[in-house]
């Protein structure tokens, strides 16, 4: 036995284990088909996956043409001859596509041809690796389907939303209109009694009317409906028209309510509505909780280089505890009860307020000694 | 100055209290149920002003709003929406239709008269500068 002959069956013998190494992970590969086909489109090898995912047995398969996983359309339309054309001239072919398993049912799969060719280039077939997807796209298909009916959710939200703001505001149309008019005395004239009386039902019925605005303001908020128009805004102007709105409620209550006017050309670039909203909210609670004495807007530049602007909306009202300080900017909480404060609230404008400052890039924030006064100050456009 | 008001609404407590407070402050409603026999009535009647509802049956207010603003014969009478559409948005939809004002329901009967009034023509000048 000479050293070549040996070399020879050493290399010999790593050649075969070699192959059957690669033999045994083709076909013991499970989760894919994994099959060659010879030019014109005849198998010629078969792995376990191929047996699991299309159904046929080895020796049911080999030789037959590969078009028997093909669905009839795809048949008709010249598919099978087509895919070995384009994986020939390119190399390979790769698509997404239903094939068809032995007991005629479908599945979903994913299919990578590769042409094979020798040394000197001539084509010796065809390797096909093919994977079942059918759960993958029936979980596709199910998100798919969860998403549509979540958006047709969210458009009958918003669509209750319109309707109801609508069919709420119509009654309200004759209650708050009949009770104006006859306390205008259009009808005739009225007894102290009746006066005070129709008052309370035109108090309560401007305190629905409140609750029905902040709760769909909330829900706005809460489904992202709330729009942001950026625009140059003077602050003085929002101040005024602020100012113009609560003064007859701050007169009745024989408060001073004024304005420490800012300079003309303090201009923040915001959402007009927002930001009178805001500050109609913070003024208008200023008024509810303060019995006599001032209730004062104030604008100034704020922050590095005057790049900022806080708005101040003081009073000299009951002013907040400590220990209430932390529950002020939550929904639906109402502070200032025991102190006797006007309950006609929702418990929602400051909650409401601190959302929209957000939105607008800024927030609002208090300070506040208790049966003193409060000062609420948002604060715009910080870097 | 007194002025002919026609009022289209199909909510009935609505038309009466908005009739009520146009007659109080001397003007003269006239009234329609839903929005065909409210454009009908607006080309009969050449109101001087017409309050118009939105959500209105048979055809509805912004329908209306174009027809009107697309008749030259009619296009200068003064059309101010009155609707409890009142969410973000609508006052805009409300002008974009062709109405020249708008107001939110709940009303405040204290000052609805007035508001309407600022979209009446000016006495002997030029119809629709109102």
């Amino acid at each position: 036995v000479t050293e070549l002959h040996v070399r020879q069956v050493v290399n010999e013998t790593a050649l075969r284990e070699s192959e059957e190494r690669f033999r045994l992970l083709v076909e013991g590969t499970r989760d894919y088909a994994i099959f060659m086909l010879d030019t014109t489109g005849h198998i010629v090898s078969w792995n376990a996956g191929a047996e699991r995912i299309n159904g046929y047995a080895h020796d049911e398969i080999i030789d037959r043409h590969f078009s028997k996983f093909y669905t009839e359309e795809d048949l008709a339309d010249g598919k099978p001859a087509r895919e070995l054309k384009i994986a020939a001239a390119t190399g390979k072919y790769e698509e997404e596509g239903w094939r068809v398993r032995k007991d005629g049912t479908r599945f979903w799969s994913s299919v990578l041809i590769t042409a094979l060719r020798d040394e000197s280039g001539r084509l010796r077939g065809f390797g096909k690796v093919t994977r079942d997807l059918t759960e993958r796209r029936r979980l596709e298909q199910s998100l798919l389907e969860k998403n549509a009916a979540l958006e047709s959710a969210l458009l009958a939200k918003d669509h209750f939303l319109a309707s109801m703001s609508h069919e709420l505001r119509t009654p309200l149309n004759a209650i708050l209109g009949y009770t104006g008019t006859m306390l205008m005395k259009l009808p005739g004239p009225l007894n102290a009694e009746q006066e005070k009386q129709l008052r309370t039902v035109q108090a309560g019925a401007r305190h629905l009317l409140s609750l029905i605005n902040d709760l769909l303001d909330l829900a706005r908020l809460n489904s992202g409906k709330v729009e942001i128009r950026r625009e140059p805004v003077a602050a003085r102007e929002v101040m005024e028209e602020v100012a113009r709105t609560l003064r007859p409620i701050a007169m009745a209550k024989g408060l001073d309510l004024s304005i420490i006017p800012p300079a003309e050309d303090l201009v923040v670039t915001t959402d007009r509505r927002a930001l009178s909203q805001i500050l109609l909210n913070l003024a208008n609670n200023a008024c509810k909780f303060t019995e006599q004495g001032t209730i004062r807007l104030e604008a100034v530049r704020d922050g590095l280089a005057g790049r900022a602007v806080a708005f101040h909306v003081s009073d000299t009202g009951i002013g907040i505890r400590d220990e209430d300080r932390a529950r002020l900017f939550q929904a639906f909480v109402q502070l200032g009860r025991e102190e006797g404060g006007d309950r006609n609230g929702s418990g929602l404008g400051l909650h409401l307020s601190q959302r929209l400052a957000e939105l607008l890039g800024g927030r609002i924030t208090v300070e506040s000694e208790f049966g003193r006064g409060s000062r609420f100050t948002l604060t715009l456009g910080e870097d | 100055m007194a002025a002919r008001v026609l009022v289209i609404e199909d909510n009935r407590p609505s038309l009466e209290l908005m009739s009520y407070l146009l007659h109080a402050f001397g003007h003269t409603p006239l009234e329609a149920y839903n929005g065909l026999d409210g454009l009908e009535a607006i080309r009969r009647e050449r109101p001087d002003l017409v309050i118009c509802d939105i959500d209105l049956p048979k055809l509805d207010g912004y329908a209306l709003a174009g027809r009107a603003k697309a008749d030259p014969e009619i296009r200068d009478i003064p059309l101010v929406a009155v609707t409890a559409l009142a969410l973000v948005g609508d006052r805009d939809r409300a002008i974009r239709a062709g109405f020249d004002g708008y107001l939110a329901k709940p009303i405040e009967p204290e000052t609805f008269v007035q508001e309407i009034e600022r979209y009446l023509p000016a006495p002997g000048g030029p119809i629709g500068q109102g």
